[in-house]
């Protein structure tokens, strides 16, 4: 018997589902003064893991975020007064360098590698072995950026309801003119915004989810532990390596190094119940008030 | 010697200060005074069982007893005739602060109402009436509390012992009944005696934790003049010294000794300090001949630097040595490479240099909303709306003359004092904007408010910003109401600037990118900014001068600059030239660690002159999230919970009944089919959840268990079809439902067709059985 299950949902992230990172701040801040991008210990997954550690990238090279991890840390199992259970997401912390449990997306016998084309879709690339058996797990995917692009979009809010239009700069915004501050009487601000961003969606096909259930099953020896509470959007820098494959022989591989959490985001994805696929699609920007005036 | 006795006079006043401001409880004074009322008012006007009407008990607590005379006195916050009493100086606090023991104003006022000092220092320290009603004879109710210092813990009890002791031993009360006088004698005596005794208190306190800090400063001043970095020193670090400083001069030199001043001087006040080591870089070697000279920067202590490099070549730390001495930029250039040279032929590949440096970054007003432009923006915005009422009394220091100004008067003369100090005359009072000031609207009873909070919601869109962050934005916004002092507006103005220090860490703390762009919206309308009316029309400043008889046109540019800053401190409470910059502290600190080290070591700093602007640039913040789950599931049957159940059953049969008989093939599978509707509880976290689901099921079996078997036909008939084919055409014709869904009509022919478009249109049975011919 097939049961199909299509489950949508929207997140409308209040305070505590999504946290930045000090080392997206110092990133952001080097990349828009250009200046030296400096990796410190204890900051990185690759120093986590053990792969490539203490690697530093290519001094004109920034770091940029192209990299998610998961993890099933990101929640915990709560009773309430009701008696009844739910979960509850566990919060990071800004100076969380790591997701609470980390998942590998693919853990496989290393005689059983994945090929390259697949391989390609993924870093942080180790050996490790499980009740004595040597697999090769990958703790970062890439994200599919092809084709995303940054809006700039001008909002206002009006009695709490929000229109949203494209903002295209013409020339009276090379040209600005001083906000028109009344001589006299209060003058007060508007609900104008303006915003950039970027839509990314993360897309687990039913193949990568069967890869994780295995996962599991090979970690917890349950498939049940599947579970995708917390994502990683993460920095690095591609660099191609040598990297083990079966009969200690070696590989090209496309890994990331200065790997960083730029922001972690708690999610909720029980795969053992999410096996056809799931998407997930994020909007990345920055929203800053227009300054427009009123007088009351 | 004479700096002693200054500091031991300015102590002495002290002591006296707070020998003669100290209440004690004293029963015989409170009878005397009953004697008084009773002598010159009458037996009506005492009631001898009702201490709480009593004239002592009264005074000391502030209350105006029924035979005094009212006090009224020139506020000093606005100006106008107010009564001297303690409620009403609760609001008029540069009044209170004008009037407190020993000032002019005090003594003015005690020369006006002799018969009153009770009473004026009781509404200057008022006591609770019942404590002092219930007190022991003798206990001390109040005392001014700035006169004890923070470490003083028992002096207080130590005096009132010796009070008890003093009245147990000396005073004999019985004196009293043939000399009136005497209780008062008495006590007179025993408060001359407080002087001496708190004198005493403090001497047998030194060179403990709770020595005064005269003793201390006189301690530290003949060990290294030490004395002078107690400004910047806390308590803390004062008795670290004035316990430790003899110790640390007998074993100076001694690493542990270092270690500790570190840890007292530096640590204690979070300051950072870090030694350098010189090391031989190898990386070059061997193309290069010699190693690369680098100096890595070492934490000493557990307070962060502010400078997160920490390799140097030589050229930059010779840098840091620069301002050290004069000529060090001069020799530098002639020593270089020298030090190069022995460094690089080094026996040791790491050796210890002599220098220290202290990196600190010096965040004071830093924040885009500090307290000076707070201050400033409401001083003209709330004193242009008579909000702010306060007089301030400042000195024009060309002739000493003492101006009383309002807030607003103050706000013109400042602006003209300052910008004629920079060499701008303003000829017209000009209308000025007030910025990011916080609005007030006028509710019921002419209170203000801040602003309304269903204006802040229409700014947001509620699906992204809770209304509870709106909430907590408003939160610690300060209610302004009309302002009569000056602390009260410092007060205010501190209010608001605690509350737009909350607000910008409730903006970053936003993880939605466009919540965190409308929550720094909807706080900026929290705020206005206002063009503000100074005078009505148009006024020339020689006019407005003229009107209020200030003559300020031959002030010097010092003098003008003088005056700015004495309007600009009494008008909004600021003290301007504070000490207590981090800066100054860093530097005093650093040269209270090198006075009391023996090394001959370099101490250098680094820290910004100005302040730092803050630009809080938004970070980029992930939106909207959402998600789409996709399962497949097979479920075995036995975890299937079926709640609800139909059955559809197609089946058509190709008979030709009037001859008995089977033509052509049964169809049996491909015209039966079952559909099952079920809910399924799906076990996936969303509880209650209900799925529909459709299965077709081609087949189901039924094994009879009595085998079939062939009739006289020779076929094995389907179940029930015997009693059928029994039954005569009409029969058969008229029978109208087998189970749920048959329906036979009369046939509308007997030809092929006409059986074929019977046989696809007709429910017949609702479940067909296929014949098991193994059983």
């Amino acid at each position: 018997m097939h049961i199909v299950i299509n489950t949508l949902y929207v997140q409308e992230i209040i305070i505590e589902n999504i946290c930045r990172t000090i080392y997206s701040s110092e990133l952001q801040t080097c990349l828009l003064l250009d200046r030296p991008f400096v990796l410190l210990p204890s900051s990185t997954l690759n120093e986590k893991f053990s792969i490539q550690n203490g690697i530093q990238p290519d001094p004109s090279v920034i770091p940029s975020v192209k990299y998610f991890a998961i993890g099933n840390g990101g929640h915990k199992m709560v009773v309430g007064a009701n008696g009844l259970t739910k979960t509850d997401p566990v919060q990071h912390r800004g100076t969380d360098a790591a997701l609470y449990s980390h998942l590998p997306f693919i853990l496989r016998e290393i005689s059983n590698d994945i090929d390259a084309v697949e391989r390609a879709k993924y870093a942080l690339r180790r050996k490790e072995v499980h009740n004595g058996t040597t697999y090769v797990a990958y703790y970062l995917k890439r994200l599919p950026l092809t084709g995303v692009v940054v809006d700039m979009e001008f909002i206002n809010v009006t009695n709490g309801v929000q229109t949203v239009n494209a903002f295209v700069p013409n020339a009276s915004n090379l040209n600005p003119t001083p906000p028109d501050l009344s001589s006299t009487g209060v003058n007060v601000v508007t609900g104008d915004y303006v915003a950039a961003s970027a839509k990314v969606t993360i897309t687990l096909s039913a193949a990568d989810v069967a890869e994780l259930l295995n996962v599991s099953t090979i970690i917890y020896g349950d498939p049940g532990y599947a579970i995708i509470s917390e994502i990683g959007l993460c920095s690095g820098v591609d660099k191609v390596v040598q990297s083990p494959v079966d009969n200690n022989a070696m590989i090209n591989f496309n890994e990331a190094i200065a790997v960083q959490v730029a922001s972690f985001i708690n999610t909720n994805f029980p795969l053992e119940y999410t096996n056809d696929g799931c998407v997930i699609s994020l909007d990345i920007g920055s929203c800053e008030p227009n300054l427009s005036l009123s007088q009351q | 010697m004479s700096n002693l006795s200054n500091y031991y006079q300015l102590y002495i006043n002290s002591v006296i200060k707070l020998a003669s401001t100290l209440v004690i409880k004293s029963a015989e004074t409170a009878d005397g005074l009953n004697s008084y009322v009773l002598d010159y008012y009458g037996s009506g006007a005492l009631d001898t069982l009702n201490p709480h009407s009593w004239k002592y008990y009264m005074n000391i607590s502030g209350e105006y007893h029924p035979t005094d005379a009212e006090m009224y006195v020139v506020s000093l916050d606005t100006l106008e005739n107010i009564k001297f009493s303690k409620e009403i100086l609760k609001t008029h606090l540069a009044t209170y602060d004008g009037y407190k023991y020993g000032t002019r104003q005090y003594k003015e006022l005690v020369n006006r109402y002799p018969d009153q000092e009770l009473l004026i220092r009781g509404i200057l320290y008022p006591i609770d009436i019942d404590v002092a009603i219930n007190a022991k004879d003798g206990t001390i109710l109040i005392y001014p509390t700035e006169l004890i210092e923070y470490n003083e813990y028992s002096l207080i009890t130590n005096l009132q012992n010796w009070i008890y002791g003093y009245k147990e031993r000396w005073v004999n009360k019985q004196f009293g009944i043939s000399d009136k006088l005497y209780p008062a004698t008495a006590l007179g005596i025993m408060y001359l005696n407080l002087v001496p005794a708190i004198i005493n208190f403090r001497l047998a306190a030194c060179k403990t934790n709770e020595a005064h800090s005269f003793h201390v400063h006189q301690y530290l001043a003949s060990h290294g003049f030490l004395n002078t970095y107690l400004d910047t020193m806390t308590i803390k670090q004062a008795l670290f010294f004035y316990r430790n400083i003899a110790y640390i001069e007998r074993n100076s030199g001694k690493k542990e000794i270092f270690n500790w001043l570190i840890e007292h001087v530096m640590t204690e006040r979070s300051l950072p300090i870090a030694e350098y080591e010189m090391r031989h870089n190898l990386a070059n070697q061997p193309d290069e001949l010699y190693p690369t000279l680098t100096f890595n920067k070492q934490p000493i202590n557990s307070a962060g630097s502010a400078n997160p490099k920490t390799v140097f070549s030589l050229n930059e730390v010779l840098d840091k040595e620069d301002s050290l001495a004069r000529d060090n930029l001069e020799y530098k250039n002639l020593d270089m490479p020298v030090i190069k040279s022995a460094m690089e032929n080094s026996l040791h590949n790491v050796q210890e240099t002599k220098m220290l440096e202290s990196s600190v970054i010096d965040y004071t007003n830093s924040s885009p909303y500090n307290i000076e432009d707070i201050l400033l923006n409401h001083w003209l915005y709330l004193s242009s709306i008579d909000k702010y009422k306060a007089y301030v009394l400042v000195t024009n220091p060309k002739t000493d003359e003492k101006l009383s100004l309002s807030a607003k008067d103050a706000y013109i003369l400042y602006l003209y004092c300052y910008c004629k100090s920079i060499g701008i005359k303003l000829e017209h009072i000009p209308n000025m904007i007030a910025y990011r000031v916080q609005q007030t609207i006028t509710r019921i009873n002419n209170h203000s408010t801040i602003v309304d909070f269903d204006i802040l919601l229409k700014l947001v869109d509620q699906k992204i910003v809770n209304k509870s962050i709106i909430e907590f934005a408003v939160s610690m916004q300060p209610n302004i109401a009309t302002i009569i002092s000056t602390q009260a507006f410092y007060s205010t103005c501190t209010q608001i600037y605690d509350a737009a220090q909350m607000q910008r860490r409730l903006v970053s703390t936003q993880e939605h990118f466009i919540a965190r762009g409308m929550v720094a919206n909807a706080i900026d309308r929290i705020y206005a900014d206002v063009v503000c009316d100074l005078v009505d029309g148009e006024m020339l400043y020689p006019d407005w001068f003229l009107a209020r008889t200030l003559d300020i046109e031959d002030l010097s540019r010092d003098e003008l600059v003088l005056l700015y800053s004495d309007i600009l401190k009494q008008s909004t409470g600021l003290a301007v030239n504070t000490t207590s910059s981090l800066k100054t502290l860093q530097k005093a600190m650093v040269n209270l660690l090198s006075q009391l080290s023996s090394y001959t070591i370099q101490f250098v700093s680094e820290i910004n002159d100005t302040n730092i602007k803050q630009t809080d640039w938004p970070s980029v913040r992930v939106g909207t999230v959402k998600g789409n789950n996709n399962a497949v599931i097979d479920v075995p049957n036995l975890f299937v919970d079926l709640i609800h159940y139909d059955t559809n059953v197609n089946s058509a049969l190709k008979v030709d009944l009037s001859n008995d008989n089977v033509i052509g093939t049964i169809r049996t599978k491909d015209l039966i089919s079952e559909k099952i509707l079920f809910d399924f509880y799906a076990k996936l976290g969303h509880p209650g959840t209900i799925i529909f689901e459709i299965m077709n099921i081609s087949n189901i079996q039924v094994k009879p268990t009595i085998p079939l078997v062939k009739n006289s036909m020779d076929v094995i008939p389907v179940i029930g079809i015997d009693k059928y084919l029994s039954l005569t055409q009409a029969q058969q014709q008229n029978m109208k439902d087998v189970y749920n869904s048959f329906i036979s009509e009369p046939m509308p022919g007997n030809s092929q067709e006409d059986l074929d478009q019977l046989a696809a249109s007709r429910y017949v049975v609702d479940r067909y059985v296929t014949p098991d011919y193994t059983t």
